[in-house]
């Protein structure tokens, strides 16, 4: 479409354009919160840094990075180190427990209290790993591959910490785990449809239909994929502990060689000693570490907090729909792509008589996402309309301009005056001319888009 | 598949430990497993990936327009769709540089976002900046699934070929007498066609009674002869010395400008003698497709006679294949008596002047053409062993002339 961007829609281009660093600025914040409450649990402490903080702590080591490195040069990592630092006393400093240490008469102790506050300088850290230029190879750069490690060895300690630490730590963790899966995921994607495009010629800001998808994908899998994960470890322990008996019977069946009844015997001992080891590190339900609000750190019967629990998945839904609805206006206000001098034609398009299983009502939805934006679709639009009744229909030897005389000079097409000459010749000037029309010349040929489509679909009056 | 192994993996172990958190990660590892299986095993499907070549010729200087589209015919949304069309050494988008990719071969690379039955159409524009065939594709085609990672990967088999043909200036004799067929006198006059009869004419000595209109001499009370339109007309057949004298023949050593230049006039001749209305050929001791080590075109007036021999000129060798000797044996036996030789050289004619005195004694009028900067010394050389010859030379840089200038 050639039309010229107004600074909103320049500013809303710019916001989609950022939108996956934000997206892995705060599944990195999310991560490392998840380190953090497990170094605060491990100490019986507070957590008083969340997902939403250390985020800011990355985000500001992205800003600092992309102003500072520039401009250092070769000093660049030497300050990137103080300043890291400087990050990490930060969130040190943040916790209470820091200063009246420090205040004491040995100010020395404070080094050794709130551990858990140095891990701002891994954010920070982090952070500056974004400022760096993409790499020439076109590799995109993750929070999952040392997120997602880092997560599942904290859980894993966690389970040793005792309460109630343990619960403390599970109950923030769990919700950084969460915002982590949600935003490492979605910033992946649109990561690496943005690297993709950049270097190939796309924008996926045009595939509105993905992105729905994928924020259903994303939104669904975390509906679906929080309450099974308590319901889920259960089933799972029954069917493990049930499955040597069926396996042993089926062996009889089909005859037990050497080699199966040792493959049948390494896993019984594999279970056996991982049944051991769980006995030896995990909680006691009846011991002196059990209890607390949840109770749930206490094997795999865990029960949630189910009003939390749902509560938690309303809001997620919630968050799902409202970062969709401002995508999608979003999306809608974003200028074009901007794919060097390659001229692009994009159309939907179901191929001649295909006979489509979809319901109807769901495609007069499809129907009205696809409005046109620009003369040159309105015109394609127009050709749709006119398209149902057989006399107002675009010949398939005719010109558009031929087509729109036809109808001006006729009677059944006369009602929509030069509207359709108009369309046509917007038509014609930026597919064949390739001449840019103004914002003003979009606009109006839209309102003839609307204009024809009323007149189409107005009923014949009576008599 | 190793990503939904390694969820599974994370919900057991995690069961064990009672840790639900760990078993919500392996079971989005499961869920993001599973999605990349169904990109994979259908993300191509239903996909129609095109390329539309309006046509398959240009001429140097042109811009060679080729639009390539991508349909995407199924409900499935593709995060992105690349395709590598492998491009022939030389091929110059004007749009987009090629790219290098994993095998070696030099692509257009184009990726597409694609929303369901989402048809997509770009349009390019190759610039034909050297005469040769050119080649695009096939293609190799990837996909991405929901979350933007490589799913299946595929072949667009088809090939695209355009010839980019050599310029044609306009030719300016210097002298306005020049002669294209020859002035000596050839052994068979033209043919009369009799089918196209054309009137009649005094009865001249020598007429054969059959051509007597007898009818008409009886009715005038003298005799008449029938006249007809001529059956053939001029035949000429440009022979193209591919040689610059860097290397011998069959050395793959030249001087490029050089054999650009003579590309250009050897078409500008060949358009000119066609414009005239002559039955023009074009040969050339060079290499075009197929192992053949001749190139040539046999003398026609059809309209497509300058397309073809554009078109071998557009696929010659910028090396010789073959001493030009042993062309100029070949065109004395494949070309009707009384055909008319022009050749265009631009190195010194002494090693084939002797051939070349031979054909002129056989009847075929030769006319040489000493192309380059060293055209004077050339014709002084052809001239001396009593070959016609005149100097030929472009009035500026192949890519830019205007005109063939042939000289007194």
């Amino acid at each position: 479409m050639n039309r010229r961007p107004g600074p909103l829609v320049t500013a809303v281009g710019r916001a989609l354009d950022v939108l996956p660093t934000i997206l892995a600025l705060i599944a990195e914040g999310s991560w490392i919160a998840v380190v953090y409450a497990l170094l605060r649990g491990a100490s019986h402490e507070w957590i008083e840094l969340g997902p939403v903080v250390l985020a800011g702590f990355a985000g500001a080591g992205l800003l600092i990075g992309r102003v500072l490195a520039p401009r250092l040069g070769g000093r660049w990592p030497a300050w990137a180190v103080v300043i890291t630092v400087l990050a990490a006393a930060a969130g040190w400093l943040n916790a209470a427990t820091t200063w009246s240490a420090l205040l004491s008469p040995t100010p020395t102790a404070a080094l050794g209290v709130n551990p858990g506050g140095w891990i701002t300088g891994l954010a920070f850290l982090r952070g500056l790993g974004y400022a760096r230029p993409s790499s020439p190879d076109g590799a995109v750069r993750s929070p999952m591959p040392v997120g997602l490690p880092a997560v599942v060895v904290s859980f894993l300690i966690g389970g040793l910490i005792a309460e109630p630490g343990r619960t403390v730590f599970r109950d923030a963790a769990l919700v950084s785990t969460i915002v982590f899966v949600a935003t490492a995921t979605l910033a992946l994607a649109l990561t690496r449809a943005s690297t993709l495009g950049r270097a190939s010629g796309f924008d996926w800001r045009g595939n509105r239909t993905w992105f729905g998808l994928l924020l259903v994908f994303v939104t669904g899998i975390l509906v679906v994929a929080v309450p099974a994960s308590y319901a889920v470890g259960p089933a799972v322990m029954v069917v493990i502990a049930a499955l040597p008996v069926p396996l042993f019977f089926l062996g009889l069946t089909v005859g037990l060689d050497r080699r199966l009844l040792r493959v049948l015997l390494v896993l019984l001992a594999v279970v056996a000693v991982l049944v051991v080891i769980v006995r030896l590190i995990g909680p006691h339900p009846g011991g002196p570490d059990a209890g607390g609000a949840t109770g749930g750190a206490a094997g795999p019967t865990a029960t949630p907090d189910w009003l939390t629990l749902v509560g938690g998945v309303f809001v997620l839904v919630l968050a799902a729909i409202a970062v969709g609805a401002l995508a999608a206006i979003w999306m809608r206000q974003a200028p074009a792509p901007d794919d060097g001098a390659v001229a692009e034609e994009r159309t939907i398009d179901h191929g001649v008589g295909s006979t489509s299983r979809t319901p109807r009502r769901f495609h007069l939805r499809l129907r009205r996402q696809r409005e046109p934006t620009d003369a040159s679709s309105a015109y394609l639009a127009t050709l749709r309309e006119l398209a149902a009744d057989p006399p107002l229909e675009r010949r398939a030897d005719e010109t558009p301009a031929e087509h729109a005389r036809r109808l001006r000079s006729s009677g059944a097409g006369a009602r929509f005056g030069a509207a359709v000459d108009l369309l046509a010749a917007d038509y014609e000037l930026v597919r064949f001319g390739a001449s840019a029309l103004t914002p003003g010349e979009h606009r109006r040929a839209l309102g003839r888009w609307r204009r024809i489509r009323a007149l189409v679909h107005r009923r014949p009056t009576a008599g | 598949m190793s990503e939904v192994a390694l969820g599974i993996f994370l919900v057991v172990i995690a069961s064990f430990l009672g840790v639900p958190a760990i078993i919500l990660l392996g079971l989005v590892l499961v869920a993001t497993g599973a999605v990349q299986e169904v990109w994979g095993r259908r993300g191509l499907d239903g996909i129609e990936y095109r390329r539309h070549l309006p046509s398959p010729h240009g001429i140097v200087g042109d811009e060679i327009a080729i639009d390539i589209s991508v349909w995407n015919r199924k409900a499935l949304p593709l995060a992105w769709l690349k395709a590598d069309d492998e491009a022939a050494a030389g091929v110059v988008v004007r749009e987009r540089d090629l790219v290098r990719a994993e095998s070696g071969e030099s692509v257009l690379r184009n990726a597409w976002t694609l929303a369901p039955y989402e048809r997509v159409v770009r349009h390019f524009h190759v610039l034909a900046e050297r005469r040769g065939v050119y080649r695009i594709g096939p293609a190799q085609l990837a996909v991405g699934d929901l979350l933007a990672r490589p799913a299946a990967t595929g072949a667009s088999p088809g090939i695209d070929v355009w010839t980019v043909r050599p310029r044609s200036v306009a030719v300016r004799a210097v002298v306005s007498d020049q002669r294209w067929g020859g002035e000596l006198k050839a052994r068979r006059g033209l043919l009369d066609d009799p089918t196209r009869y054309a009137g009649i004419r005094p009865y001249q000595p020598g007429d054969p009674l059959r051509g007597i209109h007898w009818r008409a001499t009886a009715r005038l009370g003298h005799p008449v002869s029938k006249r007809f339109d001529p059956a053939r007309q001029r035949e000429v057949v440009v022979a193209l010395d591919i040689e610059t004298g860097i290397g011998p023949a069959g050395a793959d050593r030249y001087d490029d400008e050089l054999v650009e230049s003579l590309c250009v006039a050897a078409a500008s001749l060949v358009r000119q003698l066609r414009a005239e209305g002559a039955t023009v050929g074009l040969a050339a001791a060079a290499h075009s497709e197929g192992t053949r080590t001749m190139a040539y075109v046999a003398p026609g007036g059809s309209e497509g006679q300058l397309g073809r021999c554009l078109d071998l000129l557009a696929r010659l060798s910028s090396f010789p294949s073959a001493p030009f000797e042993r062309l100029l044996a070949m065109l004395v036996r494949s070309v009707s008596p009384a055909t008319s030789l022009v050749v265009l050289s631009a190195r010194d004619p002494s090693p084939y002047l002797p051939a070349l005195r031979g054909i002129e004694r056989s009847g075929y009028p030769v006319w040489h053409l000493g192309f380059g900067p060293a055209a004077p010394a050339l014709i002084a050389r052809a001239r001396a062993a009593a070959i016609a010859s005149s100097p030929a030379q472009l009035d500026g840089p192949w890519r830019t002339a205007t005109a063939l200038l042939v000289g007194p």
